[in-house]
């Protein structure tokens, strides 16, 4: 199997405050990888360290082979565009309008001419369901349109490896499926490795091709969705089922 | 904090040069700050004219007003009160823009977009500091001056042709260019801190708010240092 | 109105540097104004005061600048620049004058006899007139009324050596008498006024003492006046005496000679000797009070207590001054480049030197943001790596591992002793770790050269390192500016480095002045 990131024996500790004490974990190229765990146990702190925006403490981490805890500067900013992220608030510009943030990447990366732009722009927010609203601002957009933007800008630069950071939290239901589909048809549209952090367990257990549970700073369980529907892992029972009963600590 | 402008002089000769973004700070950290500069020059100008016209009505060198108001402003008064004015209307704005781009994660995602935010945030910020500085500091020179001149010359009735004589016998060209010297340096430092702060933002509307009460202070403190160093060095 | 973003802008940039090439040029048309012109010269005794760009007055016309004072042959000499508008006469004088409440000298050009001849050409040298202190002026205003009652009693011999003269004589006597009386008279009331002046010149003194006290630091100037002073009034004395000795014989010559008619001159005269004799007057009542101990130069010859004062003040001023001299603080900026460790530093310190036998170092250093040691092996590195659920076994993957050190600041507080001759020892915080240091000064100019070694960031008991040791030479090359070269933690195989650096450093005097008025342990 292929790999598209790997990381090892990974730490990361804020002070004296330790959040990952060690974790191994391989995302496998081309699939859904989703992270679960209670909050607090530091799933976007470990999404920063895969794509290089966090420096782990010790470890290791190699996108598509190569250990980016070593990369200079330069390197690591090179290397972050096989990277599209969707941010937990999307992140959006408040200073642009939709338009202007959707073709940031393209006109920070690309040489290409204003009508190429203009279309690239349109199809990105046709593919998240958007349109005629380019010329709106942020603050204008419902929190589900700005995730929406937010993936278009993430993908416009069509990037190997997408992450969402809690794509469908704060949204109402019906906008959570949308997301999720949204999520499901870019992977099997683009063609590209999905790395999802939620803590939505049925949205997980539908799109997921690979599941991780993160529990106090380490793996607790790794595997596809039916192993996780089949364990007896008693943290994953206890997190599925939303039980105060079991190992996980209620902080 | 001298490292990140380090960096940014490093960075400030990395294309892509960002003109659209650097006129619209000149725009926002320069053209915008014109009214409560013009104010601030003016009545320096008119206060300082009135105190030490007190001084000097003493000793009957009521003409030497001008030269002193007009020193004190090419030297000293204009680059620290403008740098002061810019710290507090401009300075702190950009420490609050940052602050929110930083809690709302958008200098992740500019990092996470490949896009180097000390280049894309800081360089166009700083260098407006730089350029737009000194022509702030001149107006604010030109107002003081121009605000000394009227209060001196309609309300205390000093001779007007004693009063530019002295001023013009006395203000050398080079008062005026350690004036500007001086708030070229004051505008790095207020973008810079104002950057600096932003950027190091953590907590919320909270933070954001803390960083912008923080990024003023520690602007204004830093002014007064470096006037001190600047003018130990340039004497 | 609405204005588009790059119109504001562009308004506002041309706008303002409209504005600062206009003040700019304003500025250098006055300070460089006159840039051609004739430039004349002159010798002066004394240019205190006269300052480079102080104006030279012609008739109370501002006619040019003082270009240049400079020191030939021992003497002064004013380089002037005359704007080319003016035409001035070739018979010039110089004489520096003092004007304003300041006091701000500038030069005078007067035309010599009076009358005005030729016009001044490039490069010509003129005569001055005098010294340029106001005492040099006033000796030779005396001097130019000896001269003038020379002329007189010369003109009177003349007059008085016909016979007709000689009738009159005895009534002009008994005038001299009378007018001899009237002197007196006024001379005693004079006498109040000069008791009066020199109760004024005491209590004068007495608050200059108390001054002096307070502030020493004018007192070399007051002590450099008052010799100027007694220099002007010894070299003048002489010239009055012989002056009077010479009238007297005229005196002598008038009476011992024939009678004229002389009514009218014996009048002038009359007057002329009653301002003698009122100077003379003065002159011994100005001698009587120095010996009496009044006045300025009395009380600073003969007051046991304006000498206790004064030797009070200048101990006090030792003092402070020797503390103050002692007191050094030395503030540094400089970097270093770690030639194989690819990193730079900056630091920032402050040496505060109460006295010659200890000195406190404090500092910040900073380590770039992102900047890494290099020190990248190829290894292959065996992860016992097991992630659960998954069916993949021990994972073994070649790795390139380096070190990164993160930016930082750390703090440098160190105390340091001399203890033998030239070395100094040091303890405290390097580089927020603790430490110690020598210090070796091998030259006579102290801060010229130093050599120091160090030791800090001692290994705790479960690392695996050595102690950071770091050589450094330092070498100040040119007033501020300071070049250093060493080995870096020479002691660890991985981390060692070769660094070369420089700085500026500067002694801050106003702030030595400022930490000199805290009281320190001493």
């Amino acid at each position: 199997m292929e790999y598209a990131i790997e990381c090892f024996d990974l730490h990361k500790s804020f002070g004296t405050h330790k959040i990952h004490k060690g974790i191994d974990l391989k995302i496998v190229k081309g699939a859904i990888t989703y992270i679960i765990g209670p909050s607090g146990t530091g799933k976007s702190v470990l999404l920063k360290q895969l794509c290089g925006l966090m420096p782990p403490t010790k470890g290791k981490v190699f996108v598509n082979g190569q250990d980016i805890t070593v990369m200079k500067p330069e390197e690591l900013v090179n290397m972050r565009k096989t990277f599209g992220i969707l941010f937990q608030n999307a992140a959006l510009f408040d200073s642009m309008n939709v338009y202007e943030n959707v073709a940031f990447p393209l006109i920070e990366h690309t040489k290409l001419p204003k009508s190429r732009i203009d279309a690239i722009v349109t199809e990105k927010l046709r593919l998240v369901g958007l349109s005629n609203i380019e010329d709106k601002m942020p603050s204008e957009l419902s929190g589900g349109m700005r995730k929406r933007v937010g993936l278009a800008r993430a993908i416009a630069l069509e990037p190997e490896i997408m992450l969402y950071d809690e794509p469908t939290t704060g949204l109402d239901p019906i906008m959570c499926d949308v997301v999720d589909n949204l999520i499901n048809d870019t992977q099997k549209q683009l063609g590209i490795t999905s790395i999802v952090i939620s803590h939505d367990i049925e949205s997980t257990l539908k799109i997921a091709d690979y599941i991780a549970m993160l529990y106090d700073g380490k793996v607790v369980l790794y595997g596809t969705a039916e192993d996780f529907k089949t364990t007896d892992n008693p943290y994953v029972k206890q997190f599925f089922s939303a039980s105060k009963e079991g190992p996980i600590k209620i902080m | 904090m001298a490292l990140l402008f380090y960096s940014t002089i490093k960075l400030t000769f990395k294309k892509p040069f960002r003109t659209k973004l650097l006129l619209k700070q000149i725009e926002f950290i320069g053209a915008n700050s014109m009214s409560v500069i013009i104010l601030t020059g003016s009545f320096t100008g008119m206060v300082f004219a009135f105190q030490s016209y007190i001084g000097f009505h003493k000793f009957g060198a009521d003409q030497l007003v001008g030269t002193v108001v007009a020193l004190a402003m090419a030297r000293e008064l204009g680059p620290v009160l403008s740098a002061i004015m810019v710290a507090a209307r401009a300075g702190s704005a950009i420490t609050a823009e940052i602050g929110t781009m930083k809690v709302t994660e958008q200098v992740d995602a500019l990092n996470a977009m490949a896009v180097d935010p000390v280049h894309y945030l800081f360089v166009p910020r700083i260098l407006a500091g730089l350029i737009v500085m000194p022509m702030l500091n001149a107006v604010t020179v030109l107002c003081g001056v121009i605000g000394g001149y009227l209060v001196s010359i309609k309300v205390l009735g000093i001779n007007k042709t004693l009063y530019l004589d002295y001023m013009y016998t006395y203000i050398d060209f080079e008062d005026f260019a350690n004036g500007m010297i001086k708030s070229v340096v004051f505008g790095g430092i207020v973008t810079l801190v104002g950057c600096y702060k932003g950027y190091m933002t953590r907590g919320g509307a909270e933070g954001v708010g803390r960083a912008t009460t923080e990024s003023v202070v520690m602007a204004c403190v830093m002014i007064l240092i470096f006037d001190y160093i600047l003018t130990a060095f340039m004497f | 109105m609405k204005m588009g973003l790059e119109a504001k802008v562009g308004l506002f940039v041309v706008g303002c540097l409209i504005l600062i090439g206009a003040m700019s040029l304003k500025l250098v048309d006055m300070s460089f104004s006159g840039g051609n012109g004739v430039s004349i010269q002159a010798v002066v005794e004394d240019a205190s005061g006269l300052t480079k760009d102080a104006n030279v007055i012609f008739s109370g016309v501002e006619v040019g600048k003082v270009k240049d004072i400079k020191l030939e042959n021992g003497k002064a000499v004013v380089i002037m620049l005359i704007d080319k508008e003016y035409t001035l006469p070739a018979n010039l004088v110089l004489a520096v004058r003092s004007k304003g409440f300041l006091g701000e000298k500038y030069a005078e050009l007067k035309v010599a006899g009076g009358k005005a001849e030729g016009v001044i050409s490039e490069g010509t040298t003129i005569a001055s007139e005098g010294g340029g202190t106001d005492f040099d002026v006033l000796g030779n205003k005396i001097g130019d009324i000896a001269d003038d009652i020379k002329a007189i009693t010369a003109s009177l011999r003349k007059v008085l050596a016909t016979n007709e003269a000689e009738s009159n004589m005895s009534a002009t006597i008994s005038n001299i008498r009378e007018i001899t009386d009237a002197v007196n008279s006024i001379v005693k009331n004079n006498e109040n006024h000069v008791n009066a002046i020199m109760y004024n010149v005491d209590e004068l003194t007495r608050q200059l003492s108390d001054i002096t006290t307070a502030n020493a630091s004018n007192i070399n100037q007051i002590i450099a006046n008052i010799n100027s002073i007694t220099r002007d009034m010894k070299a003048e004395t002489p010239a009055i005496t012989k002056n009077l000795t010479s009238i007297t014989g005229d005196v002598n010559d008038i009476i011992g000679g024939n009678k004229e008619d002389i009514n009218s001159t014996i009048k002038n005269m009359s007057t002329v000797t009653a301002k003698l004799e009122k100077t003379v007057d003065n002159l011994n009542d100005i001698t009587g009070k120095i010996s009496e101990g009044k006045g300025t130069i009395g009380k600073l010859v003969n007051d046991e207590q304006t000498v206790d004062n004064l030797n009070g003040a200048l101990v006090g001023l030792k003092d402070t001054l020797g503390k103050l001299n002692e007191f050094k603080v030395d503030l540094a900026f400089f970097a270093e480049r770690y030639g194989e460790t690819d990193e730079s530093k900056g630091h920032a310190t402050v040496k505060i030197t109460p006295s010659k036998e200890r000195y406190y170092l404090l500092g910040l250093s900073s380590h770039p943001d992102g900047v890494e040691k290099k020190t990248i092996t190829n290894e292959t590195a065996t992860y016992d790596y097991y992630t659960p659920g998954s069916s993949e076994g021990p994972y073994q993957k070649t790795v390139t591992s380096s070190k990164r050190s993160p930016g930082s600041m750390t703090f440098t507080a160190m105390y340091a002793n001399r203890f033998w001759d030239n070395y100094f020892f040091r303890v405290g915080l390097k580089e927020s770790e603790a430490g110690v240091g020598l210090d070796y000064h091998p030259l006579k100019d102290e801060d010229k050269l130093v050599l120091s070694a160090d030791l800090f960031d001692f290994p705790d008991k479960d690392e695996d390192k050595k102690a950071h040791a770091k050589a450094t030479a330092k070498y100040v090359f040119y007033k501020n500016l300071f070049m250093q070269a060493g080995y870096d933690n020479f002691l660890n195989k991985d981390d060692k480095s070769w660094f070369v650096g420089g700085g500026v450093q500067f002694r801050d005097d106003d702030l030595k002045y400022l930490l000199g008025k805290v009281p320190m342990p001493n």
